[in-house]
C-alpha cells in the first residue's frame, strides 16, 4: 500500500473519512435497521409479561419466540454492526491509517445482514438452539462469524500500515475486541456440548460477549471521545493498560457465577465469583480515569451531544460492573437469581452502557463523516433524555420488584400465584419505560435519516473549520 | 489425593508462561520500550484540534439555532 504524505493533521483527517465514509454508514444504516427491528419486538415482549393475551393465539409472536429474537437483533443486529462501524472508525483516526478490504467488508455487511435475516426467521419459526444469546442456529450463524471476520482482518491491516509511532489505549481494546468475539462465536458453535457442560459453556460465552466483545469497543470509544470532547488527554495512560490488562486476564473467567446452586461443580462457580469479584480492579481503574479526565470541565460535558451519551455510559459501566461483582457473591445471588433483577442487570450493561455510548459515538463521527450537522439540537435533547430517564425507570422497576420478587420466592408460605400478581406494577412500568425508550430510538432514526440524506441543515462552512472554534462557527 | 500427569503438565506449562512474560516484560522494560507510554495519551490530538481545544459543542449557545 502506497504511503501517502498531507500537508496538515486536517487534511489527512478529510481523506480518512471520505475513504471509510460509505462503509462506516453502511454499518450504522444496519445497525439502526435491527434497532428499530428490536426495539418493535422489546414492546411486544414487556406487554406480554402483563398482558399474556396479547397476541398470544399467534405462534410466531408467543413470548418464547419474540423474546430471544429481541435479544438476537438487538445483540448481534444493533450493537454489534454499530461496535463494527465505530471501532473501525475510531482506528481510522488513532492509526492515521485508511479502511482495507472495502470489498470484503461489504460482502461480510451482506452476509451478517443475511444471516440475522434467515436467524430471525427461524426463531420466529421455533428452529432455536434454545440456549440464551445462542438461539440462532448455527446455519444462519455462521454468516454473522463470516461478516466479523473481515472487520478483524482489516483492524489487523490497519495496524500493520499505522502512520503512527505509538498505540493509544483505543486500539488494544479495538483489536482484542474484534478477535476476542469470533473465538467467542466459534467456541460456542462447536457441536460437542451437552446437559451441564452445555449450559456452563452457555453462560460463558453469553457474559464475555458483553465482557470481551461490547465492553472493549464502548472503552475503547470512551477513552477516544472524552480526551477528544474535553480537550483533555486521559488522566493516567499507564491507568489505562493496566485497566486493559486486568480486563483481559480477569473477564474470561466469568460466566459459571450464572449456575450457583446448579449441578455443575463447586470449583467452577467458585472461581467464577472470584473473577468476578477481581474485575473490581480494571472498573475501578476504568472509573478513577475517566473521573478525573472530565474533573472541572463538566461544562463541556453537557455541551455535547457526544458526551452526555458518553458519560452518562462510561457511569454505567462503573455501576454495571461493580453490581456483578457483588451480585456473584453466593449470599445475594440466593436473593436475586431468577428475578427480574438479573434482567434490569442485563440492561444496565447492554442498555445503559453499551447502547448509551454507542449513540454518543455516532453523534460525534456522523456530522464528520458527512460534512453536515444534525438537523435538530432539541431532538437531541429530547432523545437523550427519554433514553436516560427511560432506562432509569426500567432499572428502578426490574431491580426493586426483583428483590421482592426473589425475597419472596424465598418464602415458601407465600403462594407462586399471589408473588406473580405482586410483580404487575414492575412489569406495567417497564412497558411504559420501553415506550420511552422506542420513542427515543424514532427520532434518533429521523436524525440519523436526515443527516445521511442531509436534511436541510446546510452549513456554509467545513464541518472541521466549525469545530476549531469550539462550536462558535455556528449560524 | 493423586496427582495426575495432566496436573503437573498443566502447571509446567503456565509456570513455563508466567517465566516466558516475565521475562520479556523486563527485558522491554530495560530496553525502554515504556519510557516515552506517557506520550500515547496524546495520540488523539492534532495541530488542528490541539490539548485544551474542546470539540463538539453542539449546544454551547443553545439561543443560537442551528436549524
Amino acid at each position: 500500500m502506497p504511503k501517502l504524505t498531507f500537508q496538515s493533521s486536517a487534511e489527512r483527517r478529510e481523506f480518512t473519512d471520505s475513504n471509510s465514509r460509505a462503509i462506516i454508514i453502511t454499518y450504522f444504516l444496519s445497525g439502526m435497521f435491527w434497532l428499530m427491528v428490536g426495539s418493535t419486538l422489546a414492546i411486544l415482549a414487556s406487554f406480554k409479561m402483563h398482558w399474556p393475551e396479547f397476541l398470544g393465539h399467534t405462534s410466531w409472536l408467543t413470548f418464547g419466540r419474540v423474546r430471544p429474537l429481541h435479544l438476537n437483533t438487538m445483540v448481534y443486529g444493533w450493537a454489534s454492526l454499530t461496535s463494527a462501524g465505530v471501532g473501525l472508525w475510531i482506528l481510522t483516526r488513532v492509526l492515521n491509517a485508511t479502511i482495507p478490504l472495502k470489498k470484503t467488508l461489504y460482502a461480510g455487511i451482506g452476509a451478517w445482514n443475511l444471516g440475522l435475516l434467515i436467524g430471525s426467521i427461524q426463531i420466529l419459526s421455533g428452529f432455536s438452539n434454545g440456549m440464551e444469546w445462542l438461539e440462532i442456529p448455527f446455519s444462519s450463524a455462521f454468516l454473522i462469524v463470516a461478516g466479523l471476520i473481515p472487520v478483524a482482518l482489516a483492524s489487523l491491516i490497519m495496524l500493520v500500515n499505522k502512520a503512527t509511532k505509538h498505540l493509544y489505549i483505543s486500539v488494544y481494546y479495538i483489536v482484542a475486541g474484534y478477535i476476542w468475539i469470533i473465538s467467542l462465536l466459534i467456541v460456542a458453535y462447536i457441536p460437542e456440548y451437552s446437559s451441564t457442560v452445555q449450559a456452563g459453556m452457555n453462560w460463558w460465552y453469553a457474559h464475555n460477549a458483553l465482557g470481551l466483545w461490547f465492553t472493549p469497543i464502548c472503552l475503547a470509544a470512551a477513552y477516544f471521545f472524552i480526551p477528544k470532547v474535553t480537550g483533555r488527554p486521559i488522566y493516567s495512560y499507564w491507568l489505562s493498560l493496566l485497566g486493559f490488562w486486568t480486563l483481559a486476564l480477569f473477564y474470561n473467567w466469568n460466566g459459571f457465577h450464572h449456575l450457583i446452586g446448579g449441578p455443575v461443580p463447586t470449583w467452577a462457580t467458585t472461581v467464577s465469583i472470584s473473577a468476578s469479584v477481581m474485575m473490581i480492579i480494571p472498573v475501578i481503574t476504568v472509573a478513577v480515569n475517566h473521573h478525573l479526565t472530565v474533573v472541572g470541565v463538566f461544562d463541556r460535558v453537557i455541551n455535547s451531544p457526544t458526551l452526555r451519551f458518553i458519560v452518562f455510559g462510561a457511569m454505567s459501566y462503573t455501576f454495571v460492573s461493580l453490581q456483578g461483582s457483588f451480585q456473584a457473591l453466593r449470599t445475594f445471588n440466593e436473593t436475586i437469581h431468577f428475578t427480574h433483577y438479573v434482567i434490569g442487570h442485563a440492561h444496565i450493561g447492554m442498555y445503559a452502557f453499551v447502547t448509551m455510548v454507542l449513540f454518543g459515538s455516532m453523534y460525534y463521527i456522523l456530522p464528520r463523516l458527512i460534512k453536515w450537522e444534525w438537523h435538530s439540537k432539541t431532538l437531541i435533547k429530547a432523545h437523550f433524555w427519554l433514553t436516560a430517564l427511560g432506562i432509569i425507570l426500567y432499572i428502578l422497576a426490574m431491580q426493586t420488584g426483583g428483590i421482592w420478587q426473589g425475597i419472596q420466592l424465598n418464602n415458601p408460605d407465600i403462594p407462586f400465584m399471589d408473588i406473580v400478581e405482586n410483580m404487575l406494577p414492575f412489569l406495567q412500568a417497564r412497558s411504559f419505560a420501553a415506550i420511552m425508550l422506542t420513542t427515543g430510538h424514532l427520532i434518533f432514526a429521523w436524525l440519523v435519516i436526515k443527516i445521511v440524506w442531509h436534511g436541510r441543515t446546510k452549513r456554509p462552512k467545513p464541518i472541521t473549520q466549525m469545530y476549531q472554534t469550539g462550536g462558535k462557527g455556528y449560524e | 489425593m493423586e496427582t495426575g500427569t495432566g496436573t503437573v503438565t498443566l502447571f509446567v506449562v503456565s509456570l513455563f508462561m508466567i517465566i516466558v512474560a516475565l521475562i520479556l516484560l523486563i527485558a522491554a522494560l530495560k530496553k525502554g520500550f515504556f519510557n516515552s507510554v506517557h506520550q500515547d495519551a496524546y495520540i488523539p490530538f492534532s495541530d488542528d484540534e490541539p490539548v485544551g481545544k474542546p470539540t463538539d459543542q453542539l449546544f454551547e449557545d443553545d439561543n443560537k439555532s442551528v436549524e
